[in-house]
């Protein structure tokens, strides 16, 4: 039969919507050019309607895909594939960056809102600006148009007619949550904020101004962290709610592409302070604005080009091979010349700024900083090393080497500390400086309270209810080979942890008191120790136990009796579907687990789509992930022939012989076989059939074996009388796992203070942008976010 | 200043020269089976092609057994303890971390990778699991 018989033709506006979407794509390359042209001929205002008509068109082709998928538009091959007729609204909306063409438009998207966001400010570093920002868009303008997601598919479009299909072939199910709707358009705002960086420091290496943008991008910058690190951690929280295995992050190479930028990111806030405050960092600070777009774009390459193909668990789509070819050109074309540009201009730029000299402390808080950003930068570069370590050592020859989360962990935490200790210290020392001893005096009470929380920490940690069992002897993986006890690393990370939160939050009441928004990058410092404390104590100290639990049984796991109480769903393919089991656990610590369990259909089949649950207390999680429930005791029915006897599985059976009732061909009539089938339940005869029923096929029977399966034919072979046998559970199994991890709590708390720490420096920034240039001033305690590092 | 520049360039060269060294020594290998019998090593990645007719999932000692096929087309039987991937039915490929034992491919952990949903050879991102 035709497929599209008696469906709808597409409406006109929607086909013209596409076309709107496909031509602007095509024209904002055009406007893109001509503001980068006129831009480089010093136009600066031609440029700019050039410019903001570009950033207008990238965003009207944003709106076409939306109403598209809003409004069903099944004929186009994107929202037919990554959409459906009844998932909600806001699903509709997310469907959009659920893939390839979809995530590089919302890319382009937000960089064009930075675009027009920031454009007014630029002044005399306008036509530079314009210039590199133009050609970044241009060029994603360029992969969308190989890339597009308006492409009518073949199948609906019959003599000049485009057909409009029902419904789509919906959402991948793993991707229905809610988290699929916010976390992509706030990393990506991140990402697109990163080009306002990029293109301040090229704009003022070609101005030949190394100290005007300084005010100008700091704001930018400030926002960049924050937004770029909330979507960071947004990953983390995602990934802990669905993944189903119980951590935030797992040093995948497409977290690792999102954490590299926003450390570079930190290291140019942090350099931009000491400019302010010192005019030094000059040279550093033109090379690290560039770093954090350079660097995402060089991670977009190797996720999206197949490169990493067998380490993600994120599977990408194979790129067009026009717009991977732009995009590699872009990224090499993009890298050299942007480092050539920092050889060629820095160097003179920075010895043209003119040094105020100060007297040489033992310590100051520019070494300091110097330091943090060094360590920091060192450990962006180290986690981008990790992430390429596939590929560059499979440029060796062979099939190259992976980085696995422990191996991570080993180097990180080489920096973590360090960089931890620094940020508590520095804000502390002033930029004029002081002797070793003079901070030690300074910091010898907050360094004891430290310590004295460090202690009460695990203290509180070991005591009961907090799910939490450490015994003496556990251990890490160390370097080479070496294994590092648990509990004294444990108490390091937490020291650093604990200083970092203690003298930040001196810094935050002392700020507070006198009313300075500033405090806000003090608060992000405190939000960061938190989260990083959560992070350590929620997987440090985590505890995790698998049983399996059939339907009406019960458990006992951790410190936990689980009971399976009832399968809750409408049917089976009810998308709220959940399993529920009452747990009885210490304390208080009585309630329902119910971890979500639905089924839809592929290719004929029927999929299993599991989520775990989250039991959150102040004090831990208890975190639950079911597995697909087993009904059948093979995998795959299996064969036998008269008189044969196998074990499988550790259930043996012994096919007695074949069994008829009736007329074959006529209604009623009965095949099967005699089974002898032994397991852990003892040993049972029994005689599963299958009926010819009047008008319809064959039926089968689900005869009991004893107390624990159905024994079903699921096929015969009538010749050589061979049956297909089938083992089924009369009570489903669920497997499942219990993780407990203590205090993850403080992963939420610390998220919700580093963000809102940040957007307050940033805003706090803005407002003194147009007053103050820069502010060498000689102890001026306020300044921003510090080096960070995800554990 | 000096001082300060030699001791920025000392703690970075060690930085990157101690991780250089780590992930060198320690980084865990793709293998193909025929190198995976030679090794001794116990966290070879081997990924390959998993022969969906030959799986056995043995719920009550939680073993998973199949066979899989790597790129040159030699094949290994492979047991696998310990956490239960979620979506094996629909795999094709899958990477098996572990180490070789007397002709078997003994696997800690199954890293998954599911084909997309709706479109096999130009898949959307996503749609994965791990079994950690």
């Amino acid at each position: 039969m035709d497929p599209l018989h008696g469906l709808p033709t597409a409406p006109d506006w929607a086909l013209r919507v596409g076309d709107l979407g496909r031509g602007l794509t095509n024209v904002s390359i055009g406007l893109f050019l001509v503001a980068m042209l006129t831009a480089m001929l010093r136009r600066p205002k031609v440029a700019s309607a050039f410019f903001v008509a570009g950033c207008v068109s990238i965003l009207t082709v944003f709106s076409c895909l939306l109403t598209l998928f809003v409004t069903d538009q099944f004929s186009y091959e994107y929202v037919f594939g990554h959409s459906d007729k009844d998932i909600s609204s806001s699903f509709k909306v997310a469907a959009i960056w659920t893939a390839q063409e979809g995530s590089f438009l919302l890319w382009a998207a937000c960089s064009a809102i930075f675009g027009l966001l920031t454009l007014r400010g630029t002044d005399k570093y306008r036509s530079g600006y314009v210039a590199v920002y133009s050609g970044i868009l241009g060029v994603l303008a360029a992969i969308l148009s190989y890339e597009s997601p308006f492409a009518i598919m073949k199948d609906v479009i019959r003599d000049g007619k485009t057909f409009l299909p029902p419904f789509g072939s919906g959402m991948v199910p793993s991707l229905q949550n809610y988290w699929v709707v916010i976390h992509p358009p706030v990393i990506f705002l991140g990402f697109g904020s990163l080009a306002v960086l990029a293109a301040y420091a090229v704009a003022a290496m070609v101005n030949g101004d190394a100290e005007g943008w300084i005010a100008r991008v700091r704001p930018w910058a400030l926002a960049s962290l924050a937004v770029l690190g909330m979507g960071v951690c947004m990953g983390g929280l995602w990934a802990y709610e669905t993944q189903g295995w119980g951590g935030f992050w797992a040093w995948d190479p497409v977290e690792n592409v999102s954490l590299v930028p926003w450390l570079f990111t930190a290291v140019f806030v942090h350099g931009v302070i000491v400019q302010g405050a010192r005019k030094q960092w000059v040279s550093g600070n033109l090379l690290m604005a560039g770093l954090p777009f350079l660097l995402f774009v060089y991670g977009t390459f190797l996720t999206r080009s197949g490169l990493l193909d067998k380490v993600s668990v994120h599977s990408f789509a194979s790129m067009d091979g026009t717009a991977l070819a732009i995009l590699r050109g872009a990224m090499i074309g993009s890298t050299l010349a942007y480092i050539g540009l920092w050889a060629w201009k820095a160097p003179a730029l920075a010895r043209a700024v003119n040094v105020p000299t100060l007297e040489e402390a033992q310590l100051s808080r520019e070494k300091f900083y110097r330091f943090g950003m060094l360590l920091l930068g060192m450990l962006a570069t180290v986690i981008s090393l990790g992430m390429s370590w596939p590929v560059i050592t499979a440029l060796r020859g062979g099939q190259g080497s992976r980085v696995e989360e422990w191996l991570y962990h080993l180097v990180v935490v080489w920096f973590f500390v360090p960089i931890m200790l620094l940020m508590g210290l520095a804000p502390f020392v002033g930029w004029k400086g002081l002797s070793v001893k003079e901070l030690v005096v300074r910091m010898n009470v907050m360094i004891a309270a430290a310590i004295f929380c460090t202690g009460v920490t695990f203290i509180f940690v070991q005591g009961p209810g907090w799910g939490v069992h450490v015994t003496s002897g556990d251990t890490l993986n160390g370097p080479f080979g070496t294994r590092l006890p648990l509990l004294p690393m444990l108490a390091l990370l937490m020291f650093a942890c604990w200083f970092t939160a203690i003298t930040a939050s001196v810094r935050v009441y002392q700020l507070a008191r006198k009313m300075q928004l500033s405090a806000g990058g003090f608060i992000a410092h405190l939000g960061l120790a938190v989260t990083l404390a959560g992070l350590i104590l929620s997987r440090g100290l985590e505890r995790k136990q698998q049983e399996i639990i059939q339907s009406g049984g019960s458990a006992q796991m951790l410190d936990y009796k689980v009971n399976f109480n009832k399968v809750d769903w409408k049917d089976e393919f009810d998308r709220e579907g959940k399993v529920v089991f009452d747990v009885d656990g210490p304390g208080n610590e009585d309630f329902s687990a119910t971890p979500g369990l639905y089924y839809y259909e592929q290719n004929g089949e029927l999929k299993p789509q599991v989520w775990p649950f989250v039991k959150s207390y102040p004090t831990h999680d208890v975190y639950f992930s079911l597995h697909p429930p087993v009904t059948e005791v093979w995998e795959k029915p299996q064969a036998f022939k008269p008189g044969e006897t196998r074990t499988i599985d550790g259930v043996t059976v012994t096919y007695v012989k074949a069994t008829r009732e009736g007329t074959p061909g006529q209604a009623g009539a009965k095949f099967g076989g005699e089974f002898v089938i032994k397991s852990r339940d003892g040993e049972h005869r029994v005689a599963p059939y299958m009926e010819l029923m009047a008008g319809g096929g064959p039926q089968t029977s689900f005869t009991p074996v004893g107390k624990d399966f159905l024994a079903t034919i699921a096929g015969m072979d009538a010749a050589t009388k061979t049956v297909q046998l089938s083992l089924l559970f009369q009570r489903p199994l669920y497997p499942l796992e219990v993780f407990t991890k203590p205090l993850t709590s403080l992963v939420w708390l610390g998220t919700g203070i580093l963000f809102v720490g940040g957007m307050m420096s940033a805003v706090a920034r803005r407002r003194r942008v147009q007053t103050t240039e820069s502010v060498p001033q000689t102890d001026n305690l306020t300044h921003a976010p510090l080096p960070a590092s995800q554990g | 200043m000096k001082v300060g520049a030699v001791v920025s360039g000392l703690v970075a060269t060690l930085a990157m020269g101690g991780a250089v060294i780590a992930f060198s020594t320690s980084a865990s290998p793709y293998v193909t089976i025929e190198q995976a019998k030679r090794s001794t090593g116990d966290r070879l990645h081997l990924a390959g092609l998993i022969d969906q007719k030959s799986i056995r999932n043995d719920v009550f000692t939680r073993t998973l057994r199949f066979n899989l096929k790597d790129e040159s087309g030699q094949s290994i039987p492979v047991v696998h303890r310990g956490e239960m991937p979620t979506n094996l039915s629909e795999a094709k490929n899958v990477v098996a971390v572990g180490g070789v034992k007397d002709g078997v491919f003994e696997s800690s952990q199954l890293i998954v990778k599911c084909p997309s949903k709706y479109e096999a050879d130009k898949n959307a991102n996503g749609a994965s699991g791990q079994a950690k």
